[in-house]
């Protein structure tokens, strides 16, 4: 029972209602996935928000939830920040993990960093902005998961503007969600990040700087009537289980922004390819072009 | 009912003698094994190894020819040739060459669904240095001057047949991984079909994939150590990646003790493996280790 949009977003805040369109436009398709947006809690009011005016500004925040069944026992709360990057005009987004909140608004527990530069950790994500371009934005979610591609549809032209960002719950060896942690996954156009936070001790491992998918080293999954894709597995010491948020493939495999259907964990899941216009060479094994698919549903 | 030998020799070829001792450990490496060496009539004469000189030029000075001896090998057969000798001006570096095939002709060539003709070599040391070999009747491991303490002295082979998802053996292919030796630039791994030419081309990265963090059996944080994990080296015959085989994974290098074997459960068996450690292979092993000095090879051991 999963969310999905393609939204049309301009990359740029050069005005307040820019700023605002494409701030409330990823705000609504949170809303939209089923997680709990809490109130009261000092969140940012999109009908009066400011653009930024410097580099690397929070114009405000909200604060989400998970809201499915494992939350009473496993609570995920996140913080999505909204504001600049490198530039003010510069879309920027910061994402933050605990579990718990105080009445503030304030994250509790084992809290991911948030990050406020664009190199000191994996929580911001920037865009440069593009005068003329409008992009595609994809986002699928549910209640304890999301994949938001942000501007990332189009030409090749546009690499320097998207951002990415993915967290879903852990799971066990047959992909049903666990109360363990959450796993992370980043990107925008300097750096392709994961890590997976536990929900008591917060990350397990250092913030890894490539993301976990080993592809061979050719130029095509394809072998016979099959065509192979494949998972990314995040670290906390050993592997975990490979979430079903994200799968790599390789570009000539499939059509970009055309779904598929493809068995995971022995279930039937849908994926849509963003293609290579800007997220690509996700695996470190030279598996050129490799890009990523995210699930949905 | 495997073999195992952990062998010391001279790594150079300034003697005949010397050069009869190292090659003369990798025949009966392999022999001890259980591979069944071809008769010279089958692939032509065979090297002599109370009789072949040492080589003075770059140039082979003779080969062997080993099959495969298990069920296996009357429906999918595999001939592996190798050749001694040095591929250096004046032959003072100790160099096999293999090629891997499903047939030997009467002059020792492997004329059909042939591996490229894979030369292997290090440096020359004139000090006796440890080499680790394990196989059996259809799989063998040769890691030369594993524990010699100079990387750009060694290289590895390893070559074992295809299984299936459960480890079971299976009749498609052979999986090869190496490291040629010099400096960095050596790995290489391929699948081989048994009735047809290589599925895929060399890969030149070895298809393991290891945390950036360097520890994989440490939870961090808090979290107990509870177990230590090894990474299997995955190959292709195009597409999708084949059920990994069992001769190699690859650890983080302070995790184990090279020289001391362990036992570990793969593909829900105990099997035992010695890691060899990070000098041959001082080079990055795996795709995403950021360290050259943090991944090292596990080789099967029993």
């Amino acid at each position: 029972m999963g969310y999905t949009l393609i939204a049309n977003t301009a990359p740029r805040s050069n005005s307040d209602a820019e700023f605002r369109a494409w701030g409330n436009t990823v705000s609504n398709m949170f809303a939209n996935s089923g997680m709990v947006k809490m109130t009261g809690v000092g969140e940012i009011d999109w009908s009066t928000v400011t653009l930024p005016l410097t580099t690397y500004t929070t114009q405000g925040y909200e604060i989400w939830r998970f809201n499915d069944a494992l939350q009473s026992t496993a609570p995920v709360y996140f913080r999505l920040d909204y504001g600049s990057g490198a530039a003010n005009v510069r879309p920027g987004m910061w994402f933050t993990l605990g579990n718990g909140m105080e009445s503030n608004g304030n994250l509790m527990g084992a809290r991911s960093p948030a990050a406020y530069s664009s190199t000191g950790g994996h929580g911001v994500w920037t865009s440069t902005p593009n005068s003329s371009n409008i992009f595609l934005t994809y986002f699928s979610g549910d209640t304890n998961r999301f994949a938001l591609a942000f501007s990332i549809g189009g030409s090749a032209a546009n690499i320097a503007s998207f951002f990415f960002a993915s967290a879903e719950r852990t799971v066990d060896a047959n992909g049903a969600a666990t109360g363990d942690g959450v796993l992370l996954t980043f990107a925008d156009q300097t750096q392709q990040k994961q890590v997976a936070w536990h929900r008591h001790i917060g990350e397990y491992t250092g913030v890894e700087v490539s993301w976990g998918v080993l592809m061979p080293s050719g130029s095509s999954g394809v072998s016979g009537s099959n065509t192979a894709v494949y998972p990314l597995f995040h670290a906390a010491g050993p592997y975990l289980n490979p979430g079903l948020n994200l799968l790599g493939y390789f570009n000539a495999d499939f059509a970009a922004n055309s779904s598929t259907s493809l068995t995971l964990y022995g279930a039937s899941h849908t994926y849509m390819p963003l293609g290579n216009a800007a997220l690509r060479a996700i695996s470190t094994r030279a598996a050129n072009p490799s890009c990523v698919m995210i699930r949905w549903e | 009912m495997g073999y195992t030998v952990k062998t010391d020799f001279v790594l150079n070829n300034s003697t005949n003698t010397i050069f009869r001792t190292w090659g003369q450990a990798v025949t009966d490496a392999i022999a001890n094994c259980g591979w069944a060496q071809c008769t010279d009539v089958e692939a032509g004469t065979q090297i002599n190894w109370t009789t072949v000189a040492a080589p003075t030029a770059a140039t082979s000075q003779g080969y062997n020819v080993w099959k495969m001896a298990d069920a296996l090998q009357s429906e999918c057969p595999i001939y592996m040739k190798i050749e001694y000798g040095s591929d250096t001006v004046g032959g003072t570096l100790p160099t096999v060459w293999l090629t891997v095939g499903n047939t030997v002709n009467a002059s020792g060539g492997i004329p059909s669904a042939n591996t490229p003709r894979i030369a292997l070599s290090g440096a020359q040391n004139t000090a006796s240095k440890i080499s680790y070999s394990s196989g059996d009747t259809n799989r063998w491991i040769f890691a030369w001057n594993a524990g010699g303490g100079r990387y750009h002295d060694s290289w590895y082979w390893a070559i074992e047949r295809t299984v299936n998802n459960s480890g079971g053996l299976t009749n498609t292919g052979v999986l090869i991984t190496l490291n040629a030796g010099g400096i960095g630039s050596g790995y290489k791994q391929v699948f081989k079909g048994g009735a047809s030419a290589n599925a895929t081309a060399w890969e030149t990265t070895l298809g393991a994939l290891m945390p950036q963090s360097n520890t994989g059996g440490s939870w961090l944080r808090g979290v107990p150590t509870e177990r230590t994990s090894v990474y299997p080296i995955y190959h292709t015959q195009g597409g999708a990646f084949e059920p990994h085989g069992l001769n190699v994974f690859l650890y983080h290098n302070h995790e184990l003790t090279a020289g001391i074997p362990l036992t570990m459960s793969v593909y829900g068996a105990a099997h035992t493996y010695m890691p060899v450690g990070n000098v041959t292979f001082i080079y990055p092993a795996s795709a995403r280790e950021v360290s050259p000095t943090r991944s090292a090879l596990l080789v099967r051991w029993e």
